[in-house]
């Protein structure tokens, strides 16, 4: 029986390994042809025509900030420099209890406006209303409310004031680039249906920064942030523009990206009690798109928009892949309504499966089959020379897909200035498999178990670093 | 190799083996494409600094002979095939050029000098063979060249829908019998914003250039879709005529919300009694959205008159939103309506109370930024 058992165990593993291997070259792919879509099209021109034109469309930034007392003049003054000619940033003090407002109060000339608050979404109470009395920070708006414990509610306390007809999502800590706001209204531009798009985000830990602006693009010194900027080129440039390219996004990562803000507000806004809020968003836009039969469209465009800086340490690591994976179990027990089901298009037909089978059980059988490989162990039940054979051939993909999204990502003009600084995360990739995504993986499981226990999570702080200085 | 092994191994291998195979191809096809891109903005930036002061320069003077610019150019005979082969990159440097001048700019050697550099010759040859259909369409919108109308045709009715509309937006510029025949069709399929910020863009450069606008008021009559006859009234106010912008009050009647929204906007363009008469007549009737927009045209010019309209307003509406504009306005309408708007304010309080406190802080603040 246990005999049996392991065959169609191992039968099973097999496939879902080797499925997974074909879908990210059909990815990868796909996301080489998304990527050279657009490229098509003169940005000067377009610039141009977007920048003197009467029907510009106004984006609203909208950005949470918790405890951030060292970095949020100057994250504030990197996203006040955009080169837009429409938008307003829209800052959160969610509840702070550091000085983040009084910096946000001094340097940015910010006085207390009455404001009577409409909750189009649901937030925590609003408490205050600021805008500056200086020409150079007129797009500012500081909205200080009371914390509510997750970034969504932080979001949702901005949305209930902006103006325009989109807005990015973004956090106080991330930088972005001039362009961003540009960049990501594109796609708006060339198709009304477009609801969100998301941009590339990457690492700044190591990079050199000066009152908002990057000098030195240079990789971590320190392994976890360079496992996770390579984690997040493969999801971005191969992950997200492969199912962009045949609109079944997974994801528009909560760090950057722009969304139709009516469409937000129909669906209720962000979910306050959810841990993969912007996952959880951008289902329920799909939903009511799908619901109320209006065209739909979600885009990842492959240019780098933000840097933000990553956990550094394994405690802070460990809290948000935690929250990740209890915002994953959460996610699949509130839409399994919405999954295999026509009505919702491809989010039903792809993105959910997708999802649950390759992400959301991904953990789970590892696990099992490292619980397997030492029960065979134990029982000499190895094959040795076939299993080294076999991770031989799984480790060499694996390392030829992140040299592939490395080269890519150099050629492209890259996120850092040196060559050789591609060097240390080629030899982050060749240690990933051991160092990282086993860490990952029970993370993942404990945010799973979380989720089932009913245990109480908040976000907590990040403990930005911030970046070096110049 | 793998004689003794199970056939999960060799399933395995053949599928690693294939995998690592199409990234290498799909590597070497976006390496070499990457090269390609590379030499070409090496020569690019040669060309740029070889010739881009004259060709600026030729393109800033008046009209000038073609010996002058041959001249100018630094070309002389036996130097035409050299040039030829540049002409991708001269085209690129006559796009950008064009682009620092500002849309109404009339270059006067315009068309000789892409006749000399190759473009227009390259341009054509493009459009002939079907080769960087949709680049070389945008090049010459940007450039607003006009082409030969035949060798747009293949391209008008185009499956693709960005070289269709590349091609329809060149047919305005080029064509001379009807320059206006896919434009309504244009707006009516794929709608997009940046297709209206192009068309509008077109239309600014050939008003200026004194040639002749469509008749937007047929156009507005005959399409189904609502948004193309909004964008048309709003494009009847920067380019229609007066009897046409006297014919969009029309409108005001009409049962499409975004039309009389667009015509609404459009009301202080008029300023006359009548056409205030009609909104105030309206204004009664209307969803919510309607209502503010015939408040905020009412205030754009005449605030004064109407004080005692937006009391009435205010006092009616249910609508907070609707209640901060007939606010606004009044607090915006000085005199009276700044005396009503305070009147108002010393009798609320709650909700009400701060919604006056915020519509004086944000009109103060927004006069501070602006002295």
């Amino acid at each position: 029986m246990l005999n049996n058992i392991l065959f169609f165990y191992g039968f099973l593993v097999f496939f879902y390994s080797m499925t997974l291997i074909v879908l990210y070259v059909v990815l990868l792919i796909m996301a080489y042809r998304e990527a050279n879509y657009n490229q098509r099209w003169d940005k000067t021109y377009v610039r141009n025509t977007v920048g003197t034109s009467p029907f510009t469309i106004g984006v609203s930034i909208v950005a949470g900030a918790y405890n951030e007392e060292n970095t949020i003049v100057e994250n504030v003054r990197s996203l006040l420099s955009q080169h837009y000619s429409t938008f307003e940033v829209v800052i959160v003090n969610d509840g702070s209890t550091d000085d983040t407002l009084q910096n946000m109060i001094e340097y940015f000339d910010l006085v207390e406006i009455p404001y009577d608050y409409v909750y189009k979404v649901y937030c925590k109470p609003f408490r205050r209303l600021f805008k500056s009395t200086n020409p150079l920070y007129e797009r500012l708006t500081v909205v200080d409310k009371e914390n509510g414990g997750t970034k969504a509610d932080a979001i949702n306390g901005g949305l209930n004031v902006i103006q325009y007809p989109y807005f990015i999502n973004t956090d106080a800590d991330c930088l972005l680039s001039k362009d961003a706001i540009y960049q990501c209204i594109f796609p708006v531009l060339l198709d009304e249906r477009v609801i969100a798009v998301s941009g590339i985000m990457s690492m700044s830990n190591g990079f050199q920064v000066e009152e908002g602006e990057i000098f030195a693009y240079q990789p971590s010194k320190r392994l976890f942030p360079l496992f996770q900027d390579l984690e997040y080129k493969r999801s971005f440039l191969i992950g997200k523009m492969g199912w962009s390219r045949i609109n079944a996004m997974t994801n528009v990562s909560g760090g950057y990206g722009l969304f139709k803000t009516d469409v937000v507000i129909a669906s209720g806004g962000y979910s306050y009690d959810s841990f993969a809020e912007d996952m959880d968003m951008l289902w329920r836009m799909i939903a009511y798109c799908c619901d109320f039969g209006k065209p739909y469209k979600v885009v990842q465009i492959p240019h780098t928009c933000c840097w933000t800086e990553g956990p550094a340490t394994f405690h802070t690591l460990r809290r948000q892949r935690r929250r990740w994976g209890r915002g994953l179990i959460q996610l699949m027990v509130k839409h399994r309504g919405l999954a295999f089901r026509r009505r919702y298009k491809r989010l039903g037909l792809i993105t959910i499966p997708y999802e649950f089978f390759f992400e959301f059980l991904a953990p789970l059988i590892e696990i099992t089959g490292i619980a397997v490989i030492f029960y065979l162990l134990f029982t000499g039940g190895i094959n040795w020379i076939g299993f080294l054979v076999l991770f031989l051939a799984i480790y060499l993909f694996s390392i030829l897909l992140s040299g592939f999204i490395i080269t890519y990502d150099y050629i492209q003009g890259g996120s850092y200035d040196k060559l050789g600084s591609y060097f240390k995360l080629l030899l982050a990739a060749m240690l990933e498999p051991f160092l990282y995504h086993p860490l990952i993986t029970l993370f993942s499981l404990i945010g799973y178990g979380g989720y089932l226990v009913g245990a109480r999570a908040v976000w907590g702080d990040m403990q930005h670093r911030g970046a070096s200085k110049k | 190799m793998f004689a003794g092994l199970s056939w999960q191994i060799h399933v395995a291998y053949f599928i690693v083996t294939s995998s690592i195979l199409a990234m290498l191809i799909l590597g070497v096809i976006f390496a070499r494409r990457v090269h390609r891109r590379r030499k070409k903005e090496k020569r690019q930036r040669e060309v740029c600094k070889q010739h881009k002061e004259s060709i600026r320069q030729i393109m800033q003077s008046g009209e000038l002979g073609e010996a002058e610019i041959r001249t100018r150019l630094g070309l002389h005979n036996g130097d035409y095939r050299k040039f030829r082969k540049d002409a991708p990159h001269f085209l690129q440097i006559l796009v950008n050029l064009r682009i620092e001048a500002s849309e109404a700019a009339y270059i006067p050697n315009l068309v000789k000098l892409s006749t000399l550099l190759g473009v227009r010759e390259l341009a054509e040859n493009n459009l002939l063979k079907g080769r960087d259909v949709f680049e070389t369409l945008q090049a010459l919108t940007m450039l607003q060249l006009p082409v030969t109308e035949g060798k747009l045709a293949n391209y008008v009715n185009h499956k693709n829908r960005e070289i269709r509309m590349m091609s329809r937006l060149m047919f305005m510029i080029s064509s001379t019998s009807d320059p206006y025949k896919y434009l309504l069709d244009e707006l009516n399929d794929s709608p997009s914003h940046l297709k209206r910020m192009l068309l509008h863009y077109i239309l600014g450069w050939k008003q200026s250039q004194g040639m002749q606008m469509p008749s937007f008021i047929p156009l507005i009559e005959k399409t189904p879709r609502d948004a193309t006859a909004a964008f048309l009234i709003d494009e009847i106010t920067f380019y229609g005529t007066d009897e046409e912008r006297q014919a969009t009050r029309h409108f005001l009647s009409t049962d499409n919300p975004l039309c009389k929204t667009a015509v609404i906007r459009k009301a202080p363009l008029f300023d006359d009694d009548d056409t205030y008469r009609r909104l105030r007549d309206l204004y009664p009737h209307q969803p919510e959205e309607i209502k503010r927009a015939i408040l905020h045209s009412l205030a754009a010019r005449r605030a004064d008159e109407h004080t005692a309209f937006f009391r009435q307003c205010y006092h009616d509406s249910f609508s907070r939103e609707t209640k901060e504009v007939a606010l606004r306005c009044l607090y915006i309408s000085e005199g009276t309506g700044r005396r009503e708007f305070e009147m108002i304010r010393q009798n609320s309080k709650g909700e009400e109370r701060t919604l006056m406190d915020k519509i004086d802080s944000m009109e103060l603040l927004n006069t501070l930024l602006k002295l």
